[in-house]
């Protein structure tokens, strides 16, 4: 038999479990490490990297540097540069690991939180939450997930039960149900007008407003879920071969796409409380991720925590720069950058997935 | 001792009946073949004995009921080439056949140095150790079977479950195939249940053929006594003639009728 023959006089290869090789964690980390600091130099205050890295040494216990920043200038580094590229850098990373999440669960590489409604509910559930809800502050994270969790599910479902189901099927589905929940939340929101500043601050609530509060109350949720979502890269791959296959191969598919999903969805909720609706970063990092580093999860993961992060924080970047001293909202800079690339995505979504 | 029971398995599709009312045994080492037309109902056996739908009546593993198994136990114990694998193109073969020990994994860990050796063996029987970095897509049809076969053998399951695996290749990379399973049964002591569509391959490779039609099972026996001019006729309207060789073994020749 000549394959058998032919694969003789290849030598062995030996065999690997996919992972995140050295290099890629060294350019992810780079990346991050580099748009941070860009962030924070760059306004109409220029700081230098060296005032920078002196003043924050300075803060650290037992520690004395003169920075050489005078108190005004560490007042802006301290309290408006570095929670606004910090907060940038934790709703990209999560809106970027919320999309991989949502991309491996649902096996569509087209997945994104924004796509499938997951904010839009997240933004009508703490429309919601303001406008009837009397429990006050804490309420609106939790309404905003309800929403979350509520607009995918609705997604799935109408996306499922549709005849001749393809990757597109769901977006369409996604975009129907946040075309109506966005509906149903600027209803609500005409009607209760005494509340709309709050709620169009909390929609809209761009990083440019943003402090450590807003960074206090995403970070446990972004964490936490990310962690989740991580943890469950070696399942996503498994899914990758289809339900069936995963159970057969003693994986409980369903399960597992619960969990994930449900992670994910809080998570995005969390970055739509600080961040408000900001879309197609959960398509654009991990499909760079994918094309240039690997197509595994092991790899699609935690880079794209890395890259999201970068990509956010030189999104945010442009907005305030470019027109300055007007600032652009984030959405807006995104998508300028998002949308053309969906429509590569969609040419090419085909190659990702069976 | 029985390895599988199948005691009046049914299984509804809406109002029809997909499998209605199969008892059956396997012993161990077998090799039993399921034949019959379309429809007949040998994919929907093959899922309900790898755990994947819901039925009435029993499946008995080594005599324990298969409903009360963890997912994780029964995949230790049965694997299935499916009909139509789904191939992730830009996968790995190495990622891909590594998946077979998914059923040994604890939940959030990964794969372990044991894991790989066996995998490293397993790629090394099927003679597909030189593209073990290679990914999915790039693999010819015969190529993939093989890394398919692969990641059922990485389960290290006593039995392994055919569903027309072969059907996608020529009649060169069908023998092939099964010849390679032929062998690895025999080197690994393998139950084999396969549903198979060629008549004469099923004739020659399994020990016991399960003629099956409309959910049930019409025939049981060795291919010589299931493989007859009369039963193909009735059960699969074609008009074959039966070629018996001097080992025993048969052939299925279609035959156009005279009368056009």
């Amino acid at each position: 038999m000549t394959s058998i023959d032919a694969a003789r006089e290849v030598r062995p290869v030996a065999v690997r479990p996919a992972r995140l090789r050295l290099r890629w964690w060294a350019v992810g980390l780079g990346a991050l490490a580099g748009a941070m600091l860009l962030g924070v130099m760059t306004g109409p205050v220029a700081l230098s990297p060296g005032a920078i890295a002196g003043e924050l040494l300075d803060r650290l216990p037992f520690l004395s540097v003169d920075s050489g920043l005078s108190e005004q200038q560490a007042a802006i580094l301290m309290q408006i540069r570095l929670p606004r590229v910090v907060l940038g850098a934790l709703v990209g990373a999560m809106l970027s690991i919320a999309g991989a999440a949502y991309q491996g669960a649902f096996r569509n590489a087209l997945a994104d939180p924004y796509l499938l409604g997951a904010a839009a509910g997240a933004g009508l559930g703490a429309t919601l939450a303001i406008a009837y809800g009397n429990a006050g502050q804490g309420l609106i994270p939790l309404a905003a997930f309800g929403g979350a969790l509520a607009a995918v599910a609705l997604a799935y479902s109408v996306g499922r039960s549709s005849t001749g189901r393809t990757a597109t099927t769901l977006i369409l589905a996604g975009i129907a149900i946040a075309s109506f929940l966005t509906a149903v939340q600027t209803y609500v929101q005409q009607r209760e007008s005494e509340t709309l500043r709050q709620v169009y601050s909390w929609i809209l609530g761009r990083l440019g407003t943003a402090g450590w509060s807003e960074v206090l109350l995403a970070l446990p949720y972004i964490v936490g879920t990310s962690a989740v979502i991580l943890l469950h890269r070696r399942h996503l791959d498994v899914l990758s071969v289809g339900d069936e296959e995963a159970d057969s191969l003693g994986l409980d598919a369903r399960r597992v796409r619960a969990i994930v999903i449900v992670a994910a969805s809080l998570g995005t909720a969390a970055a739509v409380a600080v961040s408000g609706l900001i879309g197609f970063v959960g398509i654009i990092v991990p499909h760079t991720v994918r094309l240039v580093a690997g197509a595994s999860y092991r790899v699609i993961l935690p880079l794209s925590l890395a890259f999201g992060a970068a990509f956010m924080i030189l999104a945010d970047l442009l907005g305030r720069t470019v027109a300055a001293p007007a600032e652009l909202p984030i959405g807006v800079v995104t998508a300028f950058f998002g949308a053309p690339f969906f429509a590569l995505a969609l040419r090419s979504s085909k190659r990702f997935m069976p | 001792m029985s390895v599988i029971e199948l005691r009046d398995v049914r299984v509804r599709y809406g109002s029809r009946l997909a499998v209605d009312g199969v008892s059956a045994r396997a012993a161990a080492g077998e090799w039993i073949g399921l034949i019959g037309p379309n429809g007949a109902g040998k994919t929907t056996l093959l899922r309900v004995l790898a755990g994947l739908l819901d039925h009435d009546g029993e499946v008995l593993l080594d005599g324990e009921p298969a409903a009360r198994m963890r997912r994780r136990q029964r995949a230790q114990r049965i694997a299935l080439v499916p009909q139509r694998p789904l191939i992730p193109p830009a996968m790995t073969v190495s990622e891909y056949v590594l998946m077979g020990r998914t059923p040994y994994i604890r939940y959030l860990d990964v794969e372990s140095r044991g894991d790989v050796r066996i995998v490293t063996g397993v790629l090394q029987r099927l003679d597909i150790d030189g593209f073990a970095d290679r990914t999915l897509g790039s693999l010819s049809g015969g190529e993939q079977q093989r890394v398919i076969l692969a990641r059922a053998l990485a389960q290290q399951a006593p039995t392994l479950l055919l569903d027309e695996g072969t059907s996608a290749l020529d009649i060169g990379g069908q023998q092939e195939v099964l010849e390679l399973v032929a062998s690895l049964r025999a080197s690994h002591e393998l139950t084999v249940i396969s549903a198979m569509h060629d008549l004469t391959l099923a004739g020659q490779f399994c020990d016991r053929l399960l003629l099956m039609a409309d959910g049930r099972i019409v025939a049981d026996g060795e291919p010589r006594a299931v493989l007859t001019e009369e039963t193909i006729r009735a059960y699969y309207g074609a008009n074959v003639r039966v070629i018996e060789a001097p080992d025993g073994s048969v052939s299925v020749l279609p035959i156009r009728s005279e009368a056009v």
